[in-house]
């Protein structure tokens, strides 16, 4: 009787432990507050979006610093290269890309681009580079996020602050080269 | 008891403990993900493209879309450094010595992440609208009544979590390791 109990109460922490790892790795899956999620309704493809004020940041995603500027892009590469053009006047903004599934592949601040204007080529798997100014990066996922993102030191440079980020572009490449992928016979 | 009844109990309890110790493991932080430093708890690997399941659990339920630790590294605060959980009816000196760090900024939030409003519509300090003191600190007050130096007004929300983020110059996945020993603003309780 009493290895009886024994088998069940270690049958029921095997299970258990099985319950919560299965549960930690659905959670990014299954999550409806997911930040990538609500993005995705907020934005239109392939279109760079401003969002000055942070009662609209606040609702994209949790803990959103009150005094950051973004600008969001949903891209695209599935038809065509998307380029990216912006700037980052200060060395503490930053540009972040993300994969579909939220997670951040690629990030970059003032400092490290050291240019008033920067250009990203992101490109897919069969994309072949076409100019040499931009920094290609092939992305792992054929959609994602881009966010710039501007702290603000105060409201009175808000204004300039936003008309940089309203200067940012992203946009499909109309003359991209695609490799040619051989047909399957 | 019949084998079907112990085997349903076995599955409610198996499942009841392994969504529980999720729940915990994740909205607390486990010392898998996260570390403490004084009232102050940063999950390192967030916005990392190899961060572990658990703060990618965590990130994902909580809403956030980080930057990677490289960059920017954040930090939150649920309790003060005497382990008492943040109120907005008690009053809190936010003290830190000289900040190393291109900009940095300190908020204060709700439990879901959303900024908690207030009459001044003052929400944040930063690194540049932070009257700092002589050795290069600040002192930061919340407080629902008005207070001297930088004032953060918290409204009559009840709990909050406060986030203090520092923005420096890119730093390799090593640095980011040995980043433990970042001076962090203490959190006094200063009346309740």
């Amino acid at each position: 009787m009493n290895n009886q109990y024994i088998a069940w109460a270690f049958a029921t922490l095997i299970l258990s432990l099985v319950v919560h790892i299965s549960a930690v790795l659905a959670i990014p899956y299954l999550s409806e507050k997911d930040a990538y999620k609500r993005l995705l309704d907020f934005t239109e493809v392939n279109q760079m979006r401003v969002v000055d004020r942070f009662e609209e940041t606040d609702k994209l995603w949790a803990f959103h610093p009150p005094d950051m500027k973004i600008a969001v892009c949903r891209y695209d590469v599935t038809k065509a290269p998307v380029q990216v053009e912006f700037s980052l006047l200060r060395g503490y903004w930053s540009v972040a890309l993300y994969d579909n599934q939220g997670r951040n592949f690629y990030a970059a601040d003032g400092y490290d681009l050291q240019r008033e204007r920067s250009s990203l080529l992101l490109l897919g798997p069969d994309d072949i580079k076409t100019d040499d100014d931009a920094l290609p990066i092939t992305v792992p996922t054929m959609s994602g996020i881009l966010v710039l993102r501007a702290p603000v030191d105060s409201e009175v440079i808000s204004p300039m602050v936003v008309r940089a980020l309203s200067r940012a572009k992203c946009e499909q490449l109309e003359n991209a080269k695609r490799r040619l992928v051989p047909e399957a016979s | 008891m019949t084998f079907l009844m112990r085997f349903v109990i076995f599955i409610l309890v198996s499942v009841v403990i392994g969504l529980g110790v999720t729940s915990i493991s994740i909205s607390t932080g486990s010392g898998l993900a996260a570390k403490r430093h004084g009232g102050w708890k940063s999950w390192k690997s967030a916005g990392h493209l190899n961060a572990d399941p658990y703060t990618r659990a965590y990130v994902a339920r909580t809403g956030q879309l980080p930057l990677p630790p490289q960059i920017a590294q954040s930090y939150f605060a649920l309790y003060d450094n005497a382990h008492r959980r943040l109120h907005t009816s008690c009053t809190y000196l936010i003290e830190s010595p000289a900040v190393e760090a291109k900009w940095w900024t300190l908020a204060l939030y709700d439990l879901n992440g959303q900024i908690i409003k207030n009459d001044l519509n003052r929400y944040s300090f930063n690194a540049a609208s932070t009257m700092v003191r002589f050795n290069g600190g600040f002192r930061i007050f919340l407080s629902q009544t008005p207070q001297g130096e930088n004032w953060l007004p918290m409204g009559n929300h009840g709990q909050f979590v406060l986030v203090y983020r520092l923005y420096r110059k890119q730093l390799t996945d090593e640095q980011v390791t040995k980043e433990d020993d970042v001076p962090l603003p203490l959190i006094k309780r200063v009346s309740c």
